[in-house]
Order: C-alpha cells, then structure tokens, then sequence
C-alpha cells in the first residue's frame, strides 16, 4: 500500500459510484489518475458516505458499495484522539467556514498526514490553509 | 446517464424481459446492475484498486446532484420529522 497522498471527500465517492450523476466523469478521472499516488479517507468521512447511500439509496446500495470499496485499495485513515484533537482546533479557526465534523477530520487528516490534495467537489474547503502548503489543492 | 443501444442474443433478451417483468424493474436497470457487478468482479480479481466503486451504485433515484448535496440530506433524514425520526430511530433504510 503506497502512502497517501490524497485524501477522498465523500462528494467525490459518491460522484464516482453513481453514473449518473452529472460530475460521474470528473470524480472518476480524479480517483484514477491519483490512485496510484496512493488514496485515504478518513474513517469519518467513509461513515459519512455510507450513511448517506444507506439513507437516501437503501441498503441494498449501500452494501454494493461496502464490497467495492473493500477492494477498492483505497485506504482508511483512522480517526484517533489526536485526530480528533486536531480537528477540534480546525473547527474552532474557521467557525464560520460552514465545515461540519467529518470534514473537519478530514481537513485534520490532511494537516497530519501532510496531504495538500483532496479530491471533493465542497468548495468550502478550500478556505483552509494548511501549516505545510501555502493552500489546499482541491481536485478534480 | 448516456443512451445507447445494443445488439443481444434472442435468448439473452427473452431472459432480460423475463427478468424485468418477474422483478417489476427495466431491462436496463438490469444491465446496469450486471455491469456493475461485473466491474467490480473485475476489479476484485485483477486488483485492479479504485475501479471496483466506479458506478457500483445503480440505484433508480433520477437525482444527478446527489453527490453535492451530503449533508443537506443526511440533515434532513436525520432531522425531527425525518425518515430516521419516524422510523423510531432503527437501522432502516429507504
């Protein structure tokens, strides 16, 4: 497994499993043109999409895409109370960014990993800045 | 999504209305969810990694933008009223 160096917000796992959505194409040429540099997402952020299927698209969904991701070679970032720690502090900086918790994780996943590129299609994440990169690469 | 058209074997397709009409969904609902399952076969059998979730979902719902809207939908499906609220707050999903 090759280190991460992009994380995977749920807009563009979504995007991705569902043809017909209407940037199906785009979050599918992101996954793979940066999967072999290595993708992760944040265990927040895979609750946050399979909640979301099973919600809205039912069970049966969400289980497809339970079994494709598993072999998807996608990693999962855990979400540990430094993470979590992290996070908290993000939140608190940009109180009025708009990001909820798991993008919070997600954007904390990014400061400790040292990941400047996400793929998602929220643009409101691009209001972070982290410590090691002069901006957040946001893709696709 | 994209329209197109194929050729299948007579058998292949006497199946495919069989199919539909016994499950009371499209002959491409069925294609969908065959091509969905294959690539993700694929996928699991060659290693081939992020492939295995592309279009894995073949869901009916005719939203485009559903990927955009994550949290408006988790908020109202949790929200008081939602389908979780009125489901008595089990494991149920649409």
């Amino acid at each position: 497994m090759p280190a991460v160096r992009t994380l995977v917000d749920s807009s563009v796992l979504i995007a991705a499993a569902r043809a017909g959505e209407t940037h199906h194409a785009r979050a599918v040429a992101g996954l793979e043109t940066r999967a072999a540099g290595g993708l992760g997402v944040p265990v927040t952020i895979l609750a946050e999409t399979m909640s979301f299927i099973g919600a809205r698209l039912g069970v049966d969904q969400q289980r497809r895409f339970w079994d494709g991701f598993m072999v998807s070679g996608i990693e999962i970032v855990a979400v540990d109370a430094d993470l979590l720690g992290i996070a908290r502090e993000i939140d608190r900086r940009y109180a009025d960014a708009g990001f909820g918790f798991a993008d919070c994780t997600l954007l904390a996943a990014c400061e400790r990993e040292r990941v400047s590129c996400v793929l998602s299609f929220d643009a409101r994440l691009a209001a972070f800045r982290p410590s090691f990169a002069p901006a957040l690469e946001l893709q696709p | 999504m994209k329209k197109t058209m194929m050729y299948l074997p007579e058998e292949m397709h006497r199946y495919l209305t069989r199919e539909g009409a016994e499950r009371g969904v499209s002959m491409a609902e069925i294609a969908r969810e065959a091509i969905a399952e294959y690539r993700a076969r694929r996928a699991a059998d060659s290693d081939t990694g992020v492939s295995a979730i592309l279009g894995v979902l073949t869901d009916a719902d005719p939203a485009t933008d559903l990927a955009l809207r994550v949290d408006e939908t988790l908020d109202a499906y949790y929200a008081e009223g939602g389908a979780w609220d009125q489901d008595a707050g089990s494991a149920h999903a649409r």
